[in-house]
């Protein structure tokens, strides 16, 4: 049924004169999170290594990959890949990545591709007012926007400032936040924060308006 | 075989999706009378498989212009080819046909008609040409020619190598339609002294100052007539995730090389030292590629063209065939451009060996379908093994051949099947 959808979708606007001359996609979001710990290192590696990429390149990796191996990586995302990682927080951050998914895990922390869901173990917080502050730390949000100036994502007075004229500026910052965005800002796509309620997205698009 | 759980998890994440589809549906009758195509990956998830090897766990996710595919990572996206879809014919369909991108600033919206690819450096006329002056320069050529990632196949190694953990899914084999890039840098003439030929694409690394990622060809290969700037694949336009609108095919060579929304062709003085040249995508500079693991250096160059590889596609490991009765084995072969000549075929391990039966030649650096009659003639287990040969003798090994980077597997693969 799918399939069928799309190739209607894709039939209608072949039938348009010369219309297709763009290309949009919009990419399925991302579902995979960090592995949840005590160890300092996985709220830092929430912080650093998510702003460019997903979760799915380290959780993939064997599991018998040595602290040598993480330690290169890290230091790789650095130098040469630009990664904005503070010397301080390096060891923090291979000690959480080679006990959570790599050769000095311990049965506890067995970690699998399919079983990390948001659904599951995204650290929600707990039910009630949503605070926007605590949903900021707790999504990480800091690693890509910043209130005053571009980092990966764009500004918040940024955002603020481009929905202000528009009546329904809170649901479609919203819904930004639960399903990504890409092509607004740049080439960097937003991913999707699905597994926050409606609350917690409304909470976060009035701090980002209020900017 | 799928756990309940997850079929719900899947289902839920399904009616979600399509929710979301009839709101974008309306998005698009929008987009569309101003001339665009959304497109839109229509479930969020459609199950999951276990690649043969530990931690091998990965969801099907159908992204946009895709079927469900392997995921390996979301962002950048990087989607790895189910086997089976090896075993429906020679050709890989474009909604099959795997992903590969190095940083996660990939372009999602391309407008055709704004869209210029740019030649420059060391030439007398830089150009900056549209999609139509691309179509218009040349008579197009057609090319089948597999397309394979350097580290397909890296998590089947022991010991494992780390990188991405790709099982065999990440290569396919399509009929390209484009210019020979020979015509372009003809037309921008090309300085004395030339050395390389450098391509950049629309993506970006996602931090300022993380090298782009570029690849260079040396001006001669460049210049061979049969590395092209393709606009299409299987007849029609290139799924923007494997780089619409326009990408460098290069015949015989690894993956990393055919980059993606080409953007930017640079004719330089020099060998072009790049992060993607100078430090990524390097191979021992030996016979065979490869390294004892223990020895720490061995003078590299960059990874080249592909080796000799061969698959059985219609029988996978543990699969159950009838004693005495004759099964028709079917598989492909393909190498770096030679062309694929023989394909031996041994029911019992590697003790005896038969030559298969080539299927239609679709061009040397295509995949060559081949197949050949088995019929195993005791109940129980049988080891069928299969390996090729191209047009200069070079054949598979019987046990890996290892570099650091786990790059160009090309083992004698082996495939357990059970006659009952």
């Amino acid at each position: 049924m799918r399939y069928a959808l799309i190739r209607i979708l894709l039939a209608a606007s072949a039938l348009a004169p010369y219309s297709a001359t763009a290309v949009d996609i919009q990419l399925p979001p991302e579902t995979a999170v960090f592995k949840p710990s005590e160890l300092p290192g996985y709220m830092l590696a929430q912080r650093n290594c998510m702003t460019c990429h997903s979760v799915h390149y380290i959780q993939s990796q064997p599991p018998t990959s040595p602290r040598s191996y993480w330690e290169a990586t890290v230091k790789k995302m650095r130098v040469p890949f630009g990664a904005k990682l503070a010397d301080e927080d390096i060891p923090a951050i291979v000690d959480y990545l080679v006990k959570t998914y790599g050769a000095e895990r311990s049965s506890g922390t067995m970690a699998h591709n399919t079983a990390d869901k948001p659904a599951t173990v995204a650290p929600t917080p707990p039910p009630g007012p949503a605070d926007a502050k605590a949903l900021l730390a707790a999504n990480n949000c800091l690693g890509c926007h910043a209130i005053d100036k571009k980092i990966v994502g764009p500004a918040f007075r940024d955002v603020a400032a481009k929905y202000a004229s528009k009546a329904n500026a809170a649901a479609l910052v919203a819904r930004n936040i639960r399903d990504g965005g890409s092509n607004k800002w740049g080439p960097i796509s937003m991913p999707a924060f699905g597994h926050l309620s409606e609350a917690e997205a409304g909470a976060l698009a009035h701090y980002v308006l209020s900017q | 075989m799928v756990k309940p759980t997850l079929v719900l998890t899947a289902g839920a994440l399904q009616r979600r999706a399509f929710l979301k589809l009839l709101r974008q549906a309306g998005t698009l009758g929008a987009a569309t009378a101003f001339g665009s195509t959304a497109l839109t990956a229509l479930a969020g998830e459609s199950g999951n498989v276990t690649l043969p090897f530990e931690n091998g766990e990965r969801d099907l996710v159908a992204f946009p212009q895709k079927r469900p595919l392997i995921l390996l990572n979301a962002r950048p996206p990087q989607l790895e080819t189910p086997f089976s879809v090896f075993n429906e014919g020679a050709i890989t369909p474009n909604d099959a046909f795997f992903v590969r991108y190095h940083w996660s600033g990939i372009p999602t919206s391309i407008d055709a008609l704004s869209y210029r690819l740019r030649i420059g450096g060391n030439v007398n006329t830089p150009l900056s040409l549209s999609l139509a002056d691309l179509k218009q320069m040349a008579d197009p050529v057609d090319l089948v020619a597999v397309d394979q990632c350097s580290g397909n196949s890296r998590g089947h190694f022991t010991p494992r190598v780390n990188g991405n953990q790709l099982s065999n899914g990440a290569m396919g084999n399509a009929r390209w339609t484009g210019i020979p890039l020979r015509k372009v840098l003809e037309k921008s003439g090309i300085k004395a002294g030339s050395v390389q030929v450098a391509f950049n694409g629309l993506d970006t690394p996602p931090v300022g100052n993380a090298p782009d990622f570029i690849k260079a060809l040396n001006i001669d290969h460049a210049l061979d007539g049969e590395v092209m700037l393709a606009w299409q694949m299987n007849g029609a336009d290139l799924p923007l995730l494997n780089g619409y609108p326009v990408r460098l095919v290069v015949p015989g060579y690894y993956g990393t090389y055919w980059v993606k929304h080409l953007s930017d062709i640079t004719v330089t003085g020099k060998v072009f030292d790049g992060f993607w040249m100078s430090k990524a995508y390097r191979i021992p500079d030996n016979q065979c590629a490869c390294i004892e693991p223990e020895k720490a250096t061995v003078k590299t160059i960059p990874i080249n063209r592909m080796n000799v590889r061969s698959f059985i596609t219609s029988l996978t490991n543990g699969m159950q065939i009838k004693s005495g009765r004759q099964t028709i084995v079917r598989g492909i072969a393909f190498d770096g451009g030679y062309g694929v000549t023989e394909v031996a075929f041994s029911p019992d391990g590697g003790q005896n060996w038969q030559a298969a039966q080539l299927g239609k030649d679709l061009g040397r650096y295509s995949f060559r379908e081949w197949s050949v009659a088995f019929t195993p003639k005791h109940k129980g287990s049988h080891e069928l093994l299969v390996r090729a040969v191209n047009r200069i003798g070079q054949g598979q090994p019987l046990s890996p051949l290892v570099n650091p980077g786990g790059y160009m597997r090309n083992v004698v693969e082996s495939t357990h099947v059970v006659a009952v």
